[in-house]
């Protein structure tokens, strides 16, 4: 399966996309930590890796 | 079930000595079963996603991750999981067996010696200069880890201790977020490429998640230092094995 040519839905509501919740939860955990604290670097950098993760997922990496 | 009882026995040997268990995961499954070695890398990483998250939460609610200092190195450990987990994809599987016996020698005699301690008590005031360091090796330990399928915490505990001073507990909360991250990135270039089998991802995480939490229960009963020093000279017999069998192909 390829997920170049599957819609959102289907992103999300895909197994292999489950699997990997609890790391973006993770994430998410770090993201509202951040954000509680007010440091905006730390939030910056979050923002970053979720931006960088999300490049990552959407077309399979940089190279 | 093969797959299932190794991945799970390997993510309990692995958090019993507080790693992620893919320097087993990977010969195992590429000697035992037979898989062919970037398959065996890929589902390594999936599995580490399992081990090092629910470890990882642990550490969350006792208050052992330092957020901003995780999610900074891990801008650039991601980005060396990107390019390592690439790079291996071109790679012969020759070489990966080479590599991987190279760094289990590494892995081996670390655990051997104890590895180093830092011994911060306090979380220091990490200047620019220091930052730059802990930022480089980050990169090399995300490029390893998407390289060979391993998380890289055997590499990313001591760079926070040695190079930035940060305290021991914190460093190993902090590196279980950054290798539940690294891992998951590295893994979506393996399944993007189809080195790994759907039918096996389930069970796969699934084990590993399981093997962690007993690992992590029965380490708190059992003496670390010993089973250290069994763990160096399994991982020699394995170097050899893999380096053997890359040198044969």
């Amino acid at each position: 399966m390829s997920i170049y040519n599957s819609t959102l839905s289907q992103y999300i509501l895909s197994p292999i996309y489950l699997i990997y919740l609890p790391s973006v939860m993770l994430l998410f955990i770090a993201l509202h930590n951040q954000y509680i604290k007010r440091d905006i670097l730390g939030l910056i950098a979050v923002i970053s890796l979720f931006v960088l993760i999300l490049f990552n997922i959407l077309y399979g990496g940089v190279i | 079930m093969l797959l299932a009882v190794i991945i799970f026995s390997s993510a309990f040997l692995g958090s019993l000595i507080g790693l992620g268990g893919g320097f087993l995961m990977v010969p195992l499954l590429s000697i035992l079963l037979g898989l062919p070695i970037h398959e065996a890398i890929g589902l390594s990483l999936i599995s580490i996603v399992g081990v090092s998250t629910s470890a990882s939460l642990n550490y969350v609610v006792e208050g052992n991750v330092d957020f901003k200092l995780g999610s900074t190195l891990e801008i650039a450990s991601v980005l060396g999981a990107i390019i390592g987990a690439n790079i291996a994809l071109y790679l012969s599987s020759k070489i990966l067996f080479i590599a991987f016996g190279a760094i289990l020698i590494y892995i081996g005699v670390v655990m051997y010696r104890g590895g180093s301690r830092g011994r911060a008590e306090v979380m220091p005031d990490i200047g620019r200069v220091r930052m730059l360091n802990g930022f480089t090796a980050s990169f090399v330990a995300g490029f390893l880890s998407g390289l060979l399928g391993i998380g890289g915490g055997i590499l990313k505990v001591p760079i926070m201790t040695l190079y930035l001073g940060v305290p021991m507990k914190i460093a190993i909360g902090t590196s279980e977020y950054m290798i539940a991250i690294t891992s998951f990135t590295g893994s979506f270039i393996y399944l993007n490429a189809g080195k790994i089998s759907i039918q096996y991802l389930g069970s796969a995480f699934l084990s590993s998640v399981l093997g962690a939490q007993l690992g992590s229960k029965v380490s708190l009963k059992t003496e670390s230092h010993l089973l250290r020093k069994i763990f160096a000279v399994v991982m020699t017999v394995f170097a050899s094995i893999m380096i053997g069998k890359g040198v044969s192909m």
